[in-house]
């Protein structure tokens, strides 16, 4: 289709548009709000929002509903229909295709005489003044239309079309589609928390009213019980919670259209008791139970007949411990097999089985008797009296060591010889043996220092250290911890080393070492 | 291209596209008005379509540029075509190596021959799209002054006439033999390998797939000029190179000329166990896996000028870089899932989209 051939059709498309597709197509529109039909993205079918401003050439489709799904529908033409156009026209001339600003061939979907989805992309009109409408801009309807007699005419099913804005430039918009009803505002519908309890897992979903999504979140101020907390997303308030008491917040739900708050109070409850609090003194349903013979098995306790044909649950105390359920004798007088309890002073009590608070129905106290077969135990005391000898005594056997003629930056190694410690003392505190040397001199008054010497401990041949008594090193001969050397004491040696300084002099050095003990 | 030159044309234009309403879609010769393209069979077809418009997805679909249609040639035909209002006739390129080549000297001004029945004209300007069944192959270059933009997926097989039951799947190794003419006979049945045009990107992938053989002297038409992807130049026990994109096109009866249809005529698979479609005509479906197979999967290329895509380049044409740009919907490389989609048009076409939409470049000197 071109310029002139648009030209060629005025008369006749005129009087036949009029009376099919135009009319019907205005009466169509008069009595319905939603439009004729929907723009959708060409990518993914989504309804184009109502605002949005599209470019000249962003690629959309018609289709009779807003989305993907509704892509495959088709618009339903008549039998006269053997073609499709679209078109770009002044508002009130859709009908009127002599009057189309632009226009451009669409085609029927084979075999039928309809048209599915038809690409209305304002840079896809080839034919008329599309130029004009992109560059002055203006306000125009955009549709498409069934056409007949080779195009020349509009065919009985008219024309279907929306308002459209153009700017100068090409960029347009298009009037609103109602496909969307407006938000509506939350209103939240949960009245109170389930009941919440210490320890026990919790898991609640918030709900309300309106145009989802709701986000939910809890108001400054507030806050959920310890333990619990709340998915923005999705309502759920879960956890366990951790701490019992009052709890007392404000929920906010939140959506496109405005926000709901509610406000929730309640107390978490403590952890529920795993067994009944041990009752005592002036407890209540205190009973009489008489204390079992030596070897009894199995106490009464008369539970009264407030309990009678009942079974109930049986503990008893140091430490709670579940004895199974009894049955009465019909009087309220219940049986329970102790020989699972030691021997001595018990609490007994009775609860009613299932009951989650354990509220005591009947208790006291009684002795169990030992009897055969219980483990029993006796004392025989036993004494000695710990002799010591009260010996504490340090013995170096040497009185001279001798290294003999030592060259300059030579050494000579000798034993120092046997030292014997003795602590066999009567109150043992441990002890320690240590040796200190003075430097080295000669008669000339020539010195070299001590550092000349070196001594490395060790055990005296043949002795081998008790426990506790440990071989040091260096000046540190050997110490102990509090144990008896007895009276053969600990054996210690050294190993002397004597170095002569490169610049000594010569001539016959002596020093004195003395080994100390020392008590600890 | 300038705007004071797309104006002139819009005007001169409609008459000529009005003549394209009543004329064949798959043989599309007045010239265009805004881009055109040449190169591949194998592509011609589905180009085609989506460049004059189809509803094969039961919705019109057609590509557009600007408010100006495109200019889509075949690779056979009449020996000379015009594309370009003024423009010189020059010999029509035939396969995706010619399309190249005349892209090639649409850009710098060389002379092009396209075929010896035409002499060598200069078509500056002539084409701005090669069709290329094959990627850049050895002139891949990262500097490249074309842009290999993906196309679409398709898959090389062979079709044969006649034959044994054994023909149905030939492995590579089968077919290197067959051309190198070693294996003569298949089943108990005489071979005669064929071959496409020498410019036909489906030979040269296919050839290149069971492993580059040396062409024998049974392969009579190795230098002639066999139309790629036509079962009707089979004779009996003829085997050839075949886009399964193309087969199946034609047997859905997607394109103008279904020679599928031809007595006799098959499609085997050189992929072990994986036939290259399943259901039958006109509800061909490609199979998945054979399209993924890394020897005979092949990505399809549309070709253009770099400069003219890069945006900020003194060549730079947005109406054609968004043509071949994916990300715009309804480009022509674009493969969107809607019924509305240039995607969904090459799936009836055969086609799956493309393994990446990376654009590969090629020949740093043209």
């Amino acid at each position: 289709m071109n310029l002139k051939k648009i030209g060629t059709i005025v008369a006749a498309a005129t009087a036949v548009s009029l009376l099919a597709g135009g009319l019907s197509a205005t009466a169509a529109n008069a009595a319905t709000p939603a439009p004729q039909f929907y723009l959708l993205d060409n990518n993914v079918g989504n309804p184009v929002p109502d605002g949005t401003v599209l470019q000249w050439d962003s690629q959309v489709i018609a289709a009779p509903g807003p989305g993907a799904d509704y892509i495959t529908t088709l618009f339903k033409g008549t039998t006269d229909a053997t073609g499709v156009a679209y078109f770009i026209a002044p508002q009130g001339k859709e009908s009127t295709m002599s009057a189309w600003t632009a226009s451009s061939d669409g085609a029927l979907t084979p075999g039928t005489v309809d048209i599915m989805a038809p690409n209305l992309t304002l840079s896809g009109f080839l034919f008329g003044n599309w130029a004009q409408v992109k560059a002055n801009g203006g306000d125009f309807s955009l549709g498409f239309a069934w056409t007949r007699n080779n195009g020349l005419n509009i065919a009985d099913a008219g024309v279907k079309y929306i308002g459209i804005h153009v700017k100068p430039g090409g960029d347009w918009t298009f009037d609103p589609q109602s496909s969307t009803p407006s938000a509506t505002a939350p209103t939240i519908t949960t009245t109170a928390l389930d009941a919440v309890k210490v320890g026990a897992a919790f898991s609640q979903t918030l709900a309300a009213d309106g145009t989802a999504p709701i986000t939910w979140s809890i108001k400054d101020g507030g806050s959920l019980p310890a333990g619990l907390s709340l998915d923005g997303s999705t309502g759920v308030v879960s956890g366990t919670p951790t701490t019992a008491g009052a709890y007392s917040f404000t929920a906010v739900a939140t959506n496109s259209a405005g926000s709901n708050e509610k406000a929730f109070t309640g107390t978490v409850d403590a952890a529920a008791p795993t067994a009944p609090t041990k009752p005592s003194g002036s407890s209540a349903n205190k009973v009489d139970v008489v204390d079992p013979a030596k070897g009894a098995k199995t106490i009464t306790v008369p539970a009264g007949a407030a309990n009678k044909s009942k079974t109930l649950q049986a503990w008893a105390w140091s430490d709670p411990t579940n004895l199974g359920q009894v049955t009465d004798d019909g009087n309220g007088n219940f049986s329970v097999d102790i020989s699972s309890l030691p021997a001595g002073e018990h609490t007994i009590a009775l609860v009613a089985p299932g009951d989650a608070t354990y509220t005591v129905l009947a208790w006291d106290t009684f002795t169990k008797q030992s009897a055969a077969g219980d483990t029993t135990t006796d004392n025989v005391d036993l004494t000695a009296a710990v002799t010591a000898s009260d010996l504490w005594s340090l013995n170096a056997e040497a009185t001279k060591v001798d290294f003999g003629s030592v060259a300059r930056d030579k050494s000579v190694t000798k034993p120092l010889g046997k030292v014997t410690v003795v602590d066999d003392r009567n109150v043992l505190k441990g002890w320690d043996l240590t040796a200190a040397w003075s430097p080295f001199k000669n008669g000339a008054g020539d010195e070299i220092p001590a550092t000349a010497l070196a001594v490395a401990p060790k055990a005296f041949s043949g002795y081998t250290p008790i426990t506790g008594v440990t071989v040091g090193t260096g000046s540190k001969i050997a110490s102990s911890t509090a144990v008896s050397t007895l009276t053969t004491g600990a054996l210690f040696d050294a190993d002397l080393t004597f170095t002569a300084p490169k610049d000594a002099q010569t001539g016959d050095y002596t020093s004195t070492l003395t080994v100390t003990l020392t008590s600890k | 291209m300038k705007l004071k030159k797309l104006a002139a044309m819009g005007a001169a234009c409609g008459i000529a596209i009005a003549g394209l309403g009543v004329a064949s879609m798959a043989s599309a010769e007045p010239v265009s008005n805004s881009y055109a393209l040449v190169g591949s069979d194998t592509l011609q077809d589905s180009v085609n379509a989506i460049t004059n418009g189809t509803s094969l997805t039961g919705s019109l679909v057609r590509v557009t540029s600007n408010n100006k249609t495109l200019g889509n040639f075949d690779a056979f035909g009449a020996t000379a075509i015009q594309t370009k209002q003024g423009g010189p006739f020059f010999g029509r390129p035939a396969g995706s190596g010619a399309g190249v080549t005349a892209l090639r000297a649409s850009i710098t001004g060389a002379l092009y021959t396209g075929n010896v029945g035409v002499p060598a004209r200069q078509i500056t300007g002539q084409v701005d799209i090669a069709r290329s069944s094959s990627g850049p192959g050895s002139n891949a270059n990262a500097n490249g002054l074309l842009a290999y933009v993906p196309f679409a997926r398709d898959a090389v097989g062979f079709a044969y006439k006649g034959g044994d039951s054994s023909w149905a799947t030939l492995s590579a190794a089968q077919l290197k033999s067959i051309y190198e003419c070693n294996t003569t006979s298949v089943g108990g049945v005489t071979v005669k390998p064929r071959l496409p045009q020498s410019g036909s990107g489906t030979r040269n992938f296919f050839l290149g797939a069971i492993g580059n053989p040396a062409l024998g002297s049974c392969v009579s038409d190795a230098t002639g000029t066999t139309p790629e992807n036509d079962a009707s130049v089979l004779g009996t026990n003829d085997l050839i190179p075949f886009s399964a994109a193309s087969w199946i096109a034609q047997a859905n009866g997607a394109t103008g000329v279904n020679t599928t249809l031809n007595s006799g005529v098959s499609f085997g698979s050189p992929v072990g166990g994986e036939p290259a479609f399943t259901g039958t005509a006109p509800n061909l479906v490609p199979n998945t896996d054979f399209y993924k197979d890394a020897t005979f999967g092949r990505d399809t290329y549309l070709v253009v000028e770099y400069a003219r895509i890069v945006s900020g380049d003194a060549k730079y044409d947005a109406g054609l870089a968004n043509l071949v740009n994916p990300s715009v919907s309804n480009s022509l490389t674009s493969f969107g899932s809607l019924p509305t989609s240039v995607g969904a048009v090459k799936k009836k076409f055969g086609f799956l989209a493309p393994s990446t939409t990376t654009i590969q470049r090629a020949f740093a000197t043209l």
